[in-house]
């Protein structure tokens, strides 16, 4: 049970990581960019504009963060917490939030123009909240590093 | 030392459950909940929620979603300092568990 809590949440990871690192303009850069990513880092850096009365996108967005978090805190304990005494409701809620975090994030890259333009002002966000490192040519190592809280 | 508001609203908090749960129906037996540190130090607020066996094993998507919605709802608690996590079980999984913290 504690396996499949822990290879939901990496089908998560993965998936933001992938459909980062194939638009990386330096292809022989991927395989290491994709190794950099900080798992803490990856469940901040995204809140609305209007936080009270968000766009139907922004929901979306805020969605994957909270299941992607939820997934993320499940796995720490799923491999790290020996006390905790799971259930099939756990293993169950950790497949749930993984195929939410999928359906959802394919929804904002495929919704149409005004999603499509959304999704470039998202990824432009998160980029600057770390969620995704910035491009950089010089210095990417301590730039990707920095961002990704990976040391 | 940081600490957020929520930890000072519990009778707010209390209150906001007690209407989810109403919104929500009976799919949801109860809901408690703690605030603290999660895993990356970041302050959280930890809802326990008990399902029905049926819901729990059946329309589990359905029924986390309604109950994720319906807290969210009735309180701004990242206004409040703290992020959600939201974990479930059965009545019957507790009852096998028979842990206080769900009780």
């Amino acid at each position: 049970m504690r396996r499949s809590i822990s290879t939901a949440y990496y089908a998560a990871f993965h998936l933001f990581i992938e459909d980062f690192v194939e638009h990386w303009e330096f292809p022989d850069q991927r395989a290491r960019l994709g190794r950099m990513f900080g798992h803490g880092k990856m469940s901040t850096g995204f809140t609305p504009k209007d936080k009270k009365n968000p766009t139907h996108p922004e929901q979306e967005l805020q969605d994957v963060i909270t299941a992607f978090s939820q997934l993320q805190k499940d796995r720490e304990r799923a491999d790290y917490d020996g006390g905790w005494r799971l259930v099939d409701t756990d293993v169950r809620n950790a497949i749930r939030l993984a195929e939410d975090v999928f359906a959802k994030w394919r929804e904002i890259k495929a919704g149409g123009s005004r999603a499509a333009s959304f999704a470039f002002n998202v990824r432009r966000k998160i980029r600057l909240n770390g969620l995704y490192p910035a491009p950089c040519t010089p210095g990417l190592d301590h730039n990707i590093r920095k961002l990704s809280g990976f040391s | 030392m940081y600490v957020p508001s929520a930890v000072t609203k519990h009778a707010e908090i209390e209150a906001a459950i007690a209407r989810a749960q109403l919104s929500i129906g009976p799919d949801t037996v109860r809901i408690r909940y703690e605030i603290g540190e999660d895993w990356s130090g970041q302050w959280a607020i930890f809802f326990r929620i008990v399902l029905t066996d049926d819901s729990a094993r059946h329309r589990l998507r359905d029924v986390a979603t309604r109950v994720v919605w319906g807290l969210a709802q009735q309180l701004d608690f990242p206004g409040m300092g703290v992020f959600l996590y939201h974990n479930f079980r059965s009545v019957s999984e507790q009852a096998m568990l028979q842990e206080p913290a769900w009780a």
